[in-house]
Protein backbone atom coordinates (compact mmCIF):
# COMPACT_ATOMS: atom_id res chain seq x y z
CA UNK A 1 0.00 0.00 0.00
CA UNK A 2 1.19 3.58 -0.59
CA UNK A 3 3.20 5.32 1.88
CA UNK A 4 0.41 8.39 2.99
CA UNK A 5 2.75 11.84 2.95
CA UNK A 6 0.50 13.00 6.15
CA UNK A 7 -1.23 11.48 8.86
CA UNK A 8 -4.04 12.62 11.41
CA UNK A 9 -7.34 12.87 12.43
CA UNK A 10 -10.45 14.74 10.12
CA UNK A 11 -12.13 16.43 13.69
CA UNK A 12 -15.85 16.72 12.85
CA UNK A 13 -17.60 18.12 15.98
CA UNK A 14 -16.81 15.46 18.85
CA UNK A 15 -16.14 12.89 16.28
CA UNK A 16 -12.49 12.22 15.28
CA UNK A 17 -11.38 9.85 12.02
CA UNK A 18 -7.63 8.98 11.97
CA UNK A 19 -6.44 9.28 7.97
CA UNK A 20 -3.34 9.17 5.89
CA UNK A 21 -3.15 11.83 3.37
CA UNK A 22 -2.56 10.61 -0.48
CA UNK A 23 -1.68 13.20 -3.65
CA UNK A 24 -4.75 12.34 -5.91
CA UNK A 25 -2.81 13.42 -9.14
CA UNK A 26 0.54 13.25 -10.45
CA UNK A 27 2.05 15.49 -13.64
CA UNK A 28 3.03 13.73 -16.15
CA UNK A 29 5.66 16.49 -17.61
CA UNK A 30 8.49 15.39 -18.78
CA UNK A 31 11.09 16.66 -15.95
CA UNK A 32 14.25 17.47 -18.30
CA UNK A 33 17.81 17.93 -16.12
CA UNK A 34 20.23 20.59 -16.80
CA UNK A 35 23.66 19.74 -18.30
CA UNK A 36 26.79 21.94 -19.49
CA UNK A 37 26.42 22.21 -23.39
CA UNK A 38 28.27 19.80 -25.24
CA UNK A 39 29.01 17.38 -22.60
CA UNK A 40 27.14 14.83 -21.14
CA UNK A 41 27.99 16.24 -17.40
CA UNK A 42 24.90 17.12 -15.10
CA UNK A 43 24.57 19.80 -13.10
CA UNK A 44 23.80 19.09 -9.72
CA UNK A 45 22.95 20.70 -6.86
CA UNK A 46 24.73 20.81 -2.92
CA UNK A 47 24.05 21.63 -0.18
CA UNK A 48 26.87 23.48 1.10
CA UNK A 49 27.61 25.53 3.65
CA UNK A 50 28.69 28.58 2.34
CA UNK A 51 31.79 29.45 5.02
CA UNK A 52 33.31 25.97 5.00
CA UNK A 53 32.37 25.11 1.43
CA UNK A 54 31.61 21.56 3.28
CA UNK A 55 28.71 19.88 2.04
CA UNK A 56 26.00 19.31 5.06
CA UNK A 57 23.98 16.63 5.83
CA UNK A 58 19.97 17.02 5.50
CA UNK A 59 19.45 15.81 9.25
CA UNK A 60 22.03 19.09 10.20
CA UNK A 61 20.19 21.76 8.08
CA UNK A 62 17.37 24.13 10.16
CA UNK A 63 15.81 26.44 8.98
CA UNK A 64 16.61 30.23 9.95
CA UNK A 65 15.47 33.64 9.16
CA UNK A 66 17.17 37.51 9.61
CA UNK A 67 15.55 39.44 12.14
CA UNK A 68 17.36 42.86 11.80
CA UNK A 69 20.64 44.36 12.14
CA UNK A 70 22.57 40.48 10.94
CA UNK A 71 20.52 38.68 14.03
CA UNK A 72 19.41 35.29 12.55
CA UNK A 73 17.26 32.99 14.66
CA UNK A 74 17.08 29.30 13.84
CA UNK A 75 14.01 26.91 14.35
CA UNK A 76 14.44 23.10 14.80
CA UNK A 77 11.25 20.68 12.35
CA UNK A 78 10.18 20.16 15.88
CA UNK A 79 10.07 23.84 17.29
CA UNK A 80 7.54 24.51 14.12
CA UNK A 81 5.50 21.42 15.01
CA UNK A 82 4.85 22.35 18.75
CA UNK A 83 4.30 26.21 18.11
CA UNK A 84 0.61 24.12 15.95
CA UNK A 85 -0.30 22.29 18.66
CA UNK A 86 -2.38 19.71 17.40
CA UNK A 87 -3.07 21.32 14.17
CA UNK A 88 -0.13 19.44 12.84
CA UNK A 89 -2.19 16.41 13.10
CA UNK A 90 -5.41 17.11 13.00
CA UNK A 91 -7.79 18.59 9.96
CA UNK A 92 -10.31 20.51 12.07
CA UNK A 93 -13.62 20.84 9.94
CA UNK A 94 -14.83 24.86 10.81
CA UNK A 95 -17.58 24.97 8.50
CA UNK A 96 -19.77 23.42 5.76
CA UNK A 97 -20.22 25.46 2.81
CA UNK A 98 -22.47 24.07 -0.39
CA UNK A 99 -19.63 22.91 -2.79
CA UNK A 100 -20.68 25.13 -6.16
CA UNK A 101 -20.24 28.15 -4.02
CA UNK A 102 -16.16 27.68 -3.87
CA UNK A 103 -14.62 30.00 -6.95
CA UNK A 104 -12.60 27.03 -8.90
CA UNK A 105 -9.83 30.22 -8.70
CA UNK A 106 -9.55 28.70 -4.93
CA UNK A 107 -8.68 25.10 -6.13
CA UNK A 108 -4.76 24.00 -5.62
CA UNK A 109 -4.42 20.61 -5.62
CA UNK A 110 -6.45 17.50 -4.55
CA UNK A 111 -5.32 14.52 -2.40
CA UNK A 112 -7.36 11.55 -0.89
CA UNK A 113 -8.16 10.68 2.82
CA UNK A 114 -8.05 6.77 3.74
CA UNK A 115 -8.95 6.09 7.02
CA UNK A 116 -5.79 4.52 8.87
CA UNK A 117 -7.52 1.62 10.19
CA UNK A 118 -10.65 -0.45 9.41
CA UNK A 119 -12.02 0.15 12.86
CA UNK A 120 -12.31 4.00 11.53
CA UNK A 121 -14.39 2.97 8.36
CA UNK A 122 -18.09 3.71 10.04
CA UNK A 123 -16.85 7.59 10.79
CA UNK A 124 -15.44 7.67 7.43
CA UNK A 125 -18.30 6.52 5.42
CA UNK A 126 -20.27 8.54 7.61
CA UNK A 127 -19.40 11.81 7.03
CA UNK A 128 -18.70 10.34 3.44
CA UNK A 129 -22.11 9.87 2.93
CA UNK A 130 -23.67 13.09 4.92
CA UNK A 131 -21.58 15.23 2.59
CA UNK A 132 -22.54 13.54 -0.50
CA UNK A 133 -26.23 13.90 0.83
CA UNK A 134 -26.02 17.79 1.29
CA UNK A 135 -23.76 18.41 -1.93
CA UNK A 136 -21.64 20.33 0.77
CA UNK A 137 -17.76 20.51 1.52
CA UNK A 138 -16.29 20.36 5.36
CA UNK A 139 -13.82 23.85 5.20
CA UNK A 140 -10.60 22.97 7.51
CA UNK A 141 -7.56 23.70 7.93
CA UNK A 142 -4.26 21.60 9.09
CA UNK A 143 -0.76 22.11 9.08
CA UNK A 144 2.09 20.15 6.80
CA UNK A 145 5.49 20.15 6.42
CA UNK A 146 5.47 23.37 8.36
CA UNK A 147 3.13 25.38 6.19
CA UNK A 148 -0.58 25.63 7.46
CA UNK A 149 -3.43 24.53 4.86
CA UNK A 150 -6.88 25.89 3.90
CA UNK A 151 -8.51 23.05 2.50
CA UNK A 152 -12.25 21.60 1.40
CA UNK A 153 -13.55 18.00 2.21
CA UNK A 154 -15.39 16.96 0.07
CA UNK A 155 -17.16 12.77 -1.12
CA UNK A 156 -16.00 11.79 -4.03
CA UNK A 157 -17.78 8.58 -4.81
CA UNK A 158 -16.13 6.25 -1.99
CA UNK A 159 -13.12 8.38 -1.25
CA UNK A 160 -13.39 11.35 1.09
CA UNK A 161 -11.16 14.01 -1.42
CA UNK A 162 -9.24 16.83 -0.34
CA UNK A 163 -8.31 20.17 -2.23
CA UNK A 164 -6.20 22.67 -0.77
CA UNK A 165 -7.26 26.00 -1.23
CA UNK A 166 -5.69 29.44 -1.63
CA UNK A 167 -6.19 31.72 1.41
CA UNK A 168 -8.11 34.82 -0.10
CA UNK A 169 -5.19 37.34 0.28
CA UNK A 170 -3.08 34.98 -2.27
CA UNK A 171 -5.67 35.55 -5.13
CA UNK A 172 -4.07 38.64 -7.26
CA UNK A 173 -6.13 41.56 -8.01
CA UNK A 174 -7.67 41.78 -10.81
CA UNK A 175 -7.95 45.28 -11.10
CA UNK A 176 -4.61 45.41 -12.44
CA UNK A 177 -5.43 44.03 -15.76
CA UNK A 178 -5.93 45.94 -18.67
CA UNK A 179 -9.80 44.95 -19.18
CA UNK A 180 -12.36 46.13 -21.82
CA UNK A 181 -14.89 46.64 -19.71
CA UNK A 182 -17.10 49.40 -21.26
CA UNK A 183 -17.25 47.05 -24.27
CA UNK A 184 -20.88 45.29 -24.02
CA UNK A 185 -21.15 42.88 -27.54
CA UNK A 186 -24.68 42.45 -28.56
CA UNK A 187 -26.68 41.56 -31.81
CA UNK A 188 -25.55 39.63 -33.83
CA UNK A 189 -21.97 38.85 -33.53
CA UNK A 190 -23.42 37.69 -29.67
CA UNK A 191 -25.98 35.56 -30.85
CA UNK A 192 -23.30 33.70 -33.41
CA UNK A 193 -20.76 33.83 -31.05
CA UNK A 194 -23.60 31.89 -28.41
CA UNK A 195 -24.33 29.55 -31.51
CA UNK A 196 -20.88 28.93 -31.86
CA UNK A 197 -20.68 27.72 -28.30
CA UNK A 198 -24.04 25.46 -28.46
CA UNK A 199 -22.81 24.18 -31.41
CA UNK A 200 -19.31 22.82 -29.91
CA UNK A 201 -21.06 22.11 -26.40
CA UNK A 202 -20.89 18.47 -25.36
CA UNK A 203 -20.53 16.43 -21.94
CA UNK A 204 -16.85 16.89 -20.06
CA UNK A 205 -14.83 13.71 -21.15
CA UNK A 206 -11.19 14.39 -20.00
CA UNK A 207 -10.10 11.05 -21.76
CA UNK A 208 -10.33 12.73 -25.31
CA UNK A 209 -8.15 15.37 -23.90
CA UNK A 210 -4.43 14.11 -24.08
CA UNK A 211 -0.86 16.44 -23.67
CA UNK A 212 0.05 16.43 -27.62
CA UNK A 213 2.79 18.87 -26.86
CA UNK A 214 4.63 16.23 -24.14
CA UNK A 215 4.31 14.22 -26.67
CA UNK A 216 6.13 16.33 -29.13
CA UNK A 217 8.75 16.66 -25.85
CA UNK A 218 9.07 12.68 -26.58
CA UNK A 219 9.19 12.47 -30.31
CA UNK A 220 11.44 15.13 -30.35
CA UNK A 221 14.15 13.58 -28.09
CA UNK A 222 13.66 10.56 -29.99
CA UNK A 223 14.31 11.82 -33.38
CA UNK A 224 17.63 13.49 -31.73
CA UNK A 225 18.53 10.20 -30.15
CA UNK A 226 18.44 8.84 -33.57
CA UNK A 227 19.90 12.01 -35.69
CA UNK A 228 16.68 12.11 -37.83
CA UNK A 229 15.65 15.88 -38.85
CA UNK A 230 13.73 17.95 -36.34
CA UNK A 231 10.59 18.87 -38.02
CA UNK A 232 9.33 22.56 -36.49
CA UNK A 233 5.47 23.40 -35.88
CA UNK A 234 3.42 25.82 -38.31
CA UNK A 235 3.33 29.30 -36.34
CA UNK A 236 -0.30 29.51 -34.54
CA UNK A 237 -3.06 31.44 -36.41
CA UNK A 238 -2.75 35.19 -36.78
CA UNK A 239 -5.28 37.09 -34.45
CA UNK A 240 -8.56 37.92 -36.09
CA UNK A 241 -8.93 41.00 -37.85
CA UNK A 242 -12.23 43.07 -36.17
CA UNK A 243 -13.84 43.72 -39.56
CA UNK A 244 -14.11 39.66 -40.23
CA UNK A 245 -15.31 38.44 -36.65
CA UNK A 246 -18.59 37.89 -38.05
CA UNK A 247 -17.38 36.03 -41.29
CA UNK A 248 -14.92 34.35 -38.68
CA UNK A 249 -18.23 33.14 -36.62
CA UNK A 250 -20.21 32.11 -39.48
CA UNK A 251 -17.63 29.58 -40.93
CA UNK A 252 -16.58 28.16 -37.28
CA UNK A 253 -20.35 27.35 -36.84
CA UNK A 254 -20.85 26.21 -40.06
CA UNK A 255 -17.98 23.45 -39.33
CA UNK A 256 -19.04 22.80 -35.95
CA UNK A 257 -22.82 21.94 -37.54
CA UNK A 258 -21.28 20.12 -40.81
CA UNK A 259 -19.05 17.89 -38.74
CA UNK A 260 -15.48 18.05 -39.22
CA UNK A 261 -12.86 15.58 -36.90
CA UNK A 262 -13.61 12.92 -35.24
CA UNK A 263 -13.67 14.66 -31.69
CA UNK A 264 -15.88 17.17 -32.72
CA UNK A 265 -18.42 14.55 -33.94
CA UNK A 266 -18.27 13.26 -30.52
CA UNK A 267 -19.11 15.85 -28.61
CA UNK A 268 -21.67 16.51 -30.94
CA UNK A 269 -23.43 13.45 -30.45
CA UNK A 270 -22.88 13.73 -26.47
CA UNK A 271 -24.61 16.88 -27.11
CA UNK A 272 -27.63 14.88 -28.72
CA UNK A 273 -27.49 12.72 -26.36
CA UNK A 274 -27.88 15.48 -23.14
CA UNK A 275 -30.47 17.16 -25.79
CA UNK A 276 -32.48 14.18 -25.94
CA UNK A 277 -32.27 13.80 -21.99
CA UNK A 278 -33.43 16.96 -21.28
CA UNK A 279 -36.71 16.05 -23.71
CA UNK A 280 -37.41 13.22 -21.47
CA UNK A 281 -37.74 13.62 -17.98
CA UNK A 282 -34.07 14.39 -16.71
CA UNK A 283 -32.79 13.37 -13.52
CA UNK A 284 -31.86 16.61 -12.08
CA UNK A 285 -29.37 15.28 -9.60
CA UNK A 286 -27.53 13.90 -12.30
CA UNK A 287 -26.94 17.44 -14.29
CA UNK A 288 -24.25 19.72 -14.18
CA UNK A 289 -24.57 23.07 -12.73
CA UNK A 290 -24.26 24.26 -16.48
CA UNK A 291 -26.79 22.31 -18.01
CA UNK A 292 -29.40 23.63 -15.15
CA UNK A 293 -28.24 27.00 -15.75
CA UNK A 294 -29.38 26.12 -19.07
CA UNK A 295 -32.66 24.83 -17.88
CA UNK A 296 -33.29 27.94 -15.57
CA UNK A 297 -32.88 30.25 -18.78
CA UNK A 298 -35.03 28.50 -20.82
CA UNK A 299 -37.72 28.49 -17.56
CA UNK A 300 -36.55 31.83 -17.04
CA UNK A 301 -35.98 31.69 -13.52
CA UNK A 302 -35.60 34.90 -11.64
CA UNK A 303 -32.00 35.09 -10.02
CA UNK A 304 -30.49 31.75 -11.61
CA UNK A 305 -27.51 33.50 -12.28
CA UNK A 306 -26.61 34.29 -8.91
CA UNK A 307 -28.05 30.38 -7.72
CA UNK A 308 -25.72 27.35 -6.48
CA UNK A 309 -26.16 24.39 -8.07
CA UNK A 310 -28.43 22.68 -5.33
CA UNK A 311 -30.89 26.07 -5.46
CA UNK A 312 -30.82 25.79 -9.44
CA UNK A 313 -31.40 21.85 -9.17
CA UNK A 314 -35.20 22.85 -6.68
CA UNK A 315 -35.60 26.20 -8.83
CA UNK A 316 -35.72 23.69 -12.03
CA UNK A 317 -37.78 20.79 -10.10
CA UNK A 318 -40.75 23.50 -8.97
CA UNK A 319 -40.45 25.41 -12.36
CA UNK A 320 -40.82 22.54 -14.25
CA UNK A 321 -43.60 20.33 -12.27
CA UNK A 322 -45.39 23.82 -12.35
CA UNK A 323 -44.90 23.86 -16.04
CA UNK A 324 -46.26 20.76 -16.26
CA UNK A 325 -49.37 21.63 -14.20
CA UNK A 326 -50.55 24.62 -16.66
CA UNK A 327 -49.87 22.44 -19.21
CA UNK A 328 -52.25 19.82 -18.31
CA UNK B 1 18.17 15.11 15.68
CA UNK B 2 16.00 12.71 14.20
CA UNK B 3 13.83 13.20 11.25
CA UNK B 4 10.15 13.86 12.64
CA UNK B 5 8.61 12.24 9.11
CA UNK B 6 11.26 9.42 9.05
CA UNK B 7 9.61 9.05 13.12
CA UNK B 8 5.80 8.40 11.69
CA UNK B 9 7.23 6.63 8.10
CA UNK B 10 5.47 9.23 6.13
CA UNK B 11 6.20 9.14 2.50
CA UNK B 12 8.73 12.19 2.41
CA UNK B 13 12.09 13.34 0.52
CA UNK B 14 15.32 14.52 2.40
CA UNK B 15 16.18 16.34 -0.55
CA UNK B 16 15.74 20.05 -1.44
CA UNK B 17 12.69 20.52 -3.76
CA UNK B 18 14.10 23.56 -6.45
CA UNK B 19 11.42 25.54 -8.66
CA UNK B 20 12.99 27.40 -11.15
CA UNK B 21 11.97 30.60 -12.86
CA UNK B 22 10.41 28.47 -16.42
CA UNK B 23 8.32 26.72 -14.01
CA UNK B 24 10.29 23.10 -13.88
CA UNK B 25 11.32 20.97 -11.23
CA UNK B 26 13.63 18.91 -9.73
CA UNK B 27 14.76 17.40 -6.28
CA UNK B 28 18.35 17.53 -5.53
CA UNK B 29 18.22 13.63 -4.25
CA UNK B 30 18.90 11.56 -7.18
CA UNK B 31 16.84 9.48 -6.00
CA UNK B 32 14.04 11.09 -5.42
CA UNK B 33 10.79 9.82 -7.20
CA UNK B 34 8.06 11.57 -7.17
CA UNK B 35 8.26 15.87 -7.33
CA UNK B 36 5.42 17.25 -5.30
CA UNK B 37 7.02 19.96 -3.67
CA UNK B 38 4.66 18.43 -0.62
CA UNK B 39 6.97 15.42 -0.08
CA UNK B 40 9.63 17.95 0.86
CA UNK B 41 10.77 19.75 3.97
CA UNK B 42 13.12 22.33 2.20
CA UNK B 43 11.88 24.28 -0.70
CA UNK B 44 13.81 26.63 -2.87
CA UNK B 45 13.07 28.67 -5.37
CA UNK B 46 15.17 29.36 -8.12
CA UNK B 47 13.90 32.79 -10.07
CA UNK B 48 18.29 33.03 -11.38
CA UNK B 49 16.62 32.57 -15.39
CA UNK B 50 14.11 35.43 -14.92
CA UNK B 51 16.14 38.19 -16.02
CA UNK B 52 17.42 36.44 -19.11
Amino acid sequence: MARAIWTGAISFGLVSIPVGLFSATSDHTIHFHQFERDTSDRIRYQRINERTGEEVDYSDIVKGREVGDGEIVLVEQDELADIAPGRSRTLDIETFVDLDEIDPIFFQKTYWLAPTDERYARPYALLREAMTRTNRAGIATFVMRGKEYLTALRADGDVLALETLFFADEIRDRSSLDLPGGVKPKGKELDMATGLIEAMSGEWKPEDFRDTYTERVEKLSEDKRKGREVVTEAEPPEPTAMSDLIAALERSVADAKGGGKSQKGSQKSSQKDAQKKRNGSPDLSELSKADLAKMARELDIKGRSSMSRAKLEKAVAEASSEGSRKAS
Amino acid sequence: MSCLDCARDLDHCHGAFVRHADGTVECTDPACVDTGHERHELVVEDHSGLSR
